[in-house]
């Protein structure tokens, strides 16, 4: 029996109907970010009538409009006999779940110079490790190619780096700032391979100079996998290095791989001729938005990449690579430690099995308007408040670093240091260590406003007008508390059919250190 | 002349099915202390009721022993019949009992000699559905015009008033006029109402043509167009000077007295060229005509089709009124649309037929029932059939076995039931995606002279045990 105005479909390839009349303990649940949480069921049917395994889709639908509010892809079911003769205990997982299905390697934007490796075309003799720039006093990470003193060297000769994209990765863009060791015979050079063309080349001086470029019909072609940047003897003839200066560096190196629009077509660099989507690979980061349309156009291919709604992000990203694969979760889970305001969302198929996709921004305004009388109850946290921070980090180079960050506590009128954070020894940088130094401090000053509220009565949809019965509410939109005021982000709502009743999860629970640290320090920086 | 009340075990919820047990004929009798029961209530549904129905068989062994083989054989069945009629004055209903098991029996009056009258009591529990069955009640045909200005049930049907006390599955079969199409979908939405005397029944159509465009100038009203709806210059165009994906207002209109509730939002549109993509929106304000709608409804995609339409487009859920807070005594709210459109890639223009709002969730009625089926090939319109059985909760199509690539019907959403002591207002829209929001390539034109052919049936349902 169902209580609510529901009903429950299941296809499992072999048939489609609605079974709502079979169906008891229904329950479902959606979640932000996620979108469609999981169903679950008893379903008493006979075990020959369905042949249920884990590409069986069941729906739920508000009966009254025929709007789909849950669908999901079964787990293996539980079997029961009852007196009442043969059934089923059906769980099933929604579009969030589906996010955790694939991980795959992708490029975005990569400045971890421990990526690059020798180039097997530099003459032997040569010296290319990541080191300080040998020509900036105040010292940066950059690629340093050496012809050391006392080695022959001819016109020719290379000492090269290079850095490889991982399987099925394609360079999209490069830049980098360049200087040199003296000024005569040489060049600082971009190449990129297979097709190995030479992109960039600036004769040495020691000012050197900074380089973008990307791919494009100016620049380089499609299908590109490796990018090597080197010093060569362009002029001189045979010679024998005299000095320690015959080096050229490469810092601030960033390098920009393809992305695909959220159609699914490949992005050419601008200029391109045609109707081909355009991108310019030669900034140096990238948006969060446009990643999330590159996932939907190429690993998220069960979403309908056309009607996706991706909000346009802000922040400037300067740092995101998975060479040895992620998932789309994984992926979400790090973009929102950039964009905190936005986040994915699958829901239902269309009639061609493609699933709505949103990647957007929290409203600001209540959706919902609830009361305290409406089973709230919202836990205490302790709170240590501080205003400094110590992060320890390591650097590309193996070096240890400290990044202090302060804050400014309202009502704290003293300095106040918070343990010290260690992110350990995958490398980092500057600007990694001070966003987790100023994420503990928020989440160590937060007052945490996480609560949880029951349901029963019908609610006023505030965008609408419409007034909601317990299964119609939906994670992803804010909800006020009227007698606190506070609006709160409906992270979870779970309707439970026999209770009529639906549990919404108001807000997170503020994220603990660890949790924070963890969050930072994965192998995507 | 037969013994009242009439308590049977038949084949069918019918007058003249089979008799397979009359329980109140000699030898057996229903004692006084006969109990229809009454249904439980589940949440806000009514669940099975428990019949008790305690019989006295009475004669020699070589009379009651057949007697009693044929009540177990009854017992036994996973499903039957059980028919009552309490009196030669009132009609017959029927339960619909599950397997049972005999009750307590009582020998005492049962004697060791076979020649001697001997008396068995047995006490019967039936479990039942929770109301009881009346005579099925047959409608139709009906022809639905599909033409939403049609004077004649206008891809709409009310139907007439429902017999029995107690909500009804209701059982539809429709045929199709019209051309062979591919990729046929129908929607039935049945809703309810208490105002018998509202035009159409509780429906707002708008067409386009009544609209203002003065806030666009690429919009202009334009002359008739038989393959649009409504009569005189009976559409809107918009001719786009570029493609760009966001909307911008195209027109707008100004809806007075809509009855309180939530409507459905269907619209009708046409492109010149079919590979065209646009995007539309309807924005709704309760105070001024403003751009920036207070309510902002889905932005829905008008995808490219394999033809330029016309097609229906749902456009999202709209309610009335739109703050949630009515004026004391007020049941009417007005509202102010925008209708939005932007040219998202492609050529050519966009017309605008009509806004078609059909209510849903209308105040202090029965919820309506809406469900969506996408039935397949019609590969011989006029020999299409799909059935929609709410009662075994089944739909069927005439065209099995020729559906090619489109499989099996399916369906979303619930099937239909009828409300006795409300208007019951069905309406039936051809070509109206299964999955919400969604146009495809393979969606039909819609054509105005299209007709479907429907027939309903329903057994009247009873919780107490009335007459029909």
């Amino acid at each position: 029996v169902i209580h609510g105005d529901l009903s429950v479909r299941i296809n499992d390839g072999r048939t489609d109907k609605i079974v709502s009349k079979q169906v008891s303990n229904l329950e479902f649940s959606t979640v932000a970010p996620g979108g469609h949480g999981s169903i679950s069921f008893h379903l008493d049917a006979p075990w020959s009538d369905w042949d249920i395994d884990g590409n069986t889709k069941m729906w739920v639908y508000d009966g009254r409009t025929a709007e789909c509010l849950c669908e999901g892809l079964a787990e293996d079911p539980g079997r029961e006999y009852s007196g009442d003769g043969e059934g089923w205990d059906i769980t099933a997982h929604g579009g969030a779940a589906r996010l955790t299905e694939q991980s795959e390697a992708a490029l975005y934007i990569d400045r971890l110079l421990d990526r690059w490796t020798s180039s097997p075309a530099s003459t032997p003799s040569a010296n290319t490790t990541v080191t300080d720039d040998p020509g900036y006093a105040p010292g940066r990470d950059a690629l340093v190619m050496q012809f050391n003193p006392g080695q022959p060297i001819t016109t020719g000769d290379t000492a090269a780096m290079r850095y490889e994209t991982s399987a099925g990765g394609e360079l999209g863009g490069f830049g980098y700032t360049w200087d040199a060791g003296q000024s005569a015979n040489h060049e600082a050079q971009a190449i990129v391979s297979p097709s190995n063309v030479s992109v960039r080349a600036d004769a040495f001086t020691t000012a050197g100079g900074t380089q973008a470029a990307a791919l494009g019909f100016t620049a380089f072609p499609e299908g590109q996998t490796w990018l090597t940047l080197r010093q060569k003897r362009v002029a001189g003839g045979a010679t024998t290095v005299g000095n320690d200066n015959l080096w050229v560096a490469f810092s601030n190196v960033y390098v920009r791989g393809v992305l695909y629009d959220k159609s699914g077509v490949k992005m050419l660099g601008l200029t391109a001729p045609g109707t081909a989507p355009e991108y310019d690979y030669e900034l140096p980061y990238i948006l969060a938005s446009d990643v999330v349309a590159d996932m939907v156009g190429r690993l998220l291919t069960f979403c309908d990449g056309a009607s996706a709604r991706i909000d346009v992000s802000t922040y400037h990203i300067d740092q995101l690579a998975y060479p040895d694969g992620a998932r789309a979760v994984d992926r979400f889970n790090d973009l929102a430690l950039f964009e905190p305001d936005q986040f994915a969302e699958v829901l239902e198929s269309n009639a061609a099995g493609l699933h709505r996709f949103n990647y957007r921004a929290w409203d600001t305004a209540p959706r919902t308007v609830l009361s305290t009388g409406d089973g709230y109850v919202q836990p205490g946290s302790e709170t240590d408040q501080a205003d400094r921070i110590a992060v320890y980090w390591v650097n590309s180079r193996g070096i240890k670093k400290t990044t202090v960050v302060t804050a400014v506590v309202e009502g704290l009128t003293r300095t106040v240091d918070a343990e010290a954070v260690d992110l350990g020894d995958r490398a980092g940088t500057a600007a990694n260590a001070t966003r987790v130094g100023e994420q503990v401090l928020a989440a160590q000053n937060a007052v945490s406003k996480a609560a949880t509220a029951v349901v029963t009565r019908d609610v006023l949809d505030r965008y609408t007008g419409a007034r909601w019965k317990p299964w119609e509410h939906r994670a992803g939109y804010p909800s006020q508390v009227q007698q606190t005021g506070d609006v709160l982000r409906v992270t979870e709502t779970r309707y439970v059919d026999n209770d009529e009743a639906v549990t919404l999860t108001l807000g997170s629970p503020a994220r603990t250190r660890e949790q924070i640290v963890a969050d930072n320090t994965r192998r995507r920086r | 002349m037969p013994t009242y009340p009439l308590v049977k075990f038949v084949d069918s919820p019918a007058v003249g099915a089979v008799v397979r047990l009359d329980l109140n004929t000699a030898p057996l009798r229903v004692t006084a202390e006969f109990d229809p029961g009454s249904p439980s209530l589940e949440g806000t549904r009514y669940g099975p009721r428990q019949l008790g129905v305690p019989l006295r068989l009475e004669g020699t062994k070589a009379v009651t022993q057949p007697v009693l083989s044929s009540l177990a054989r009854e017992l036994a069945r996973r499903e039957n019949w059980l028919l009552f009629q309490a009196s030669a004055g009132s009609d017959p209903v029927w339960f619909r009992t599950s397997q049972a098991t005999p009750g307590e029996q009582s020998f005492d009056l049962v004697r060791a000699d076979d020649v001697t009258k001997d008396f068995w009591d047995i006490g019967l529990t039936l479990d039942a559905e929770g109301a009881a069955y009346g005579t099925q009640v047959v409608l139709g045909a009906v022809t639905i015009n599909n033409n939403p200005a049609h004077a004649t049930n206008p891809q709409s049907y009310t139907l007439p008033t429902i017999l029995g006390d107690a909500p009804a599955p209701l059982n539809v079969e429709a045929s199709f006029t019209g051309t062979v199409t591919n990729g046929a979908g129908s929607t039935l939405l049945l809703s309810r109402h208490s105002n018998a005397g509202a035009a159409l029944n509780g429906r707002i159509v708008s067409g386009f043509e009544g609209w203002a465009t003065g806030m666009d100038v690429e919009t202009t009203l334009q002359t008739n167009d038989p393959l649009m709806s409504g009569s005189g210059s009976n559409y809107l165009r918009t001719a786009f000077t570029v493609s760009e994906s966001y909307v911008t207002v195209r027109a707008n209109k100004t809806l007075t007295a809509v009855p309180f509730g939530r409507y459905r939002m269907l619209a009708r549109f046409r492109k010149t060229s079919a590979a065209a993509v646009f995007n539309v929106q309807l924005k709704q304000n309760p105070g001024s005509v403003t751009d920036a709608g207070q309510v902002q409804h889905p932005l829905t995609r008008y995808a490219a089709s394999s033809t330029v339409g016309p097609h229906w487009l749902d456009m999202g859920y709209a309610s009335f009124p739109v703050s949630g807070s009515p004026s004391p005594g007020s049941t009417t709210a007005q509202c102010y649309f925008t209708i939005h459109a932007g040219r998202v890639s492609g050529t050519g223009s966009l017309d605008f037929d009509c806004l078609l709002l059909v209510p849903v969730v209308a105040e202090d009625v029965p919820a309506s029932d809406t469900i969506e089926t996408y039935h397949g090939y019609e590969t011989n319109a006029a020999a299409h059939v799909v059935g929609w059985n709410a009662d075994d909760e089944e739909v069927y199509n005439s065209a099995v076995g020729v559906l090619g690539a489109s499989g099996p019907p399916r369906s979303a959403g619930r099937f239909l039931t009828v409300c006795p002591g409300w208007n019951n207002h069905l309406t039936f829209m051809r070509h109206v995606g299964l999955a919400p929001l969604y146009v495809g390539a393979a969606t039909p034109d819609d054509k105005l002279t299209d007709t479907t052919s429907l027939t309903f049936s329903y057994f009247p349902r009873f919780l107490l045990l009335g007459s029909a």
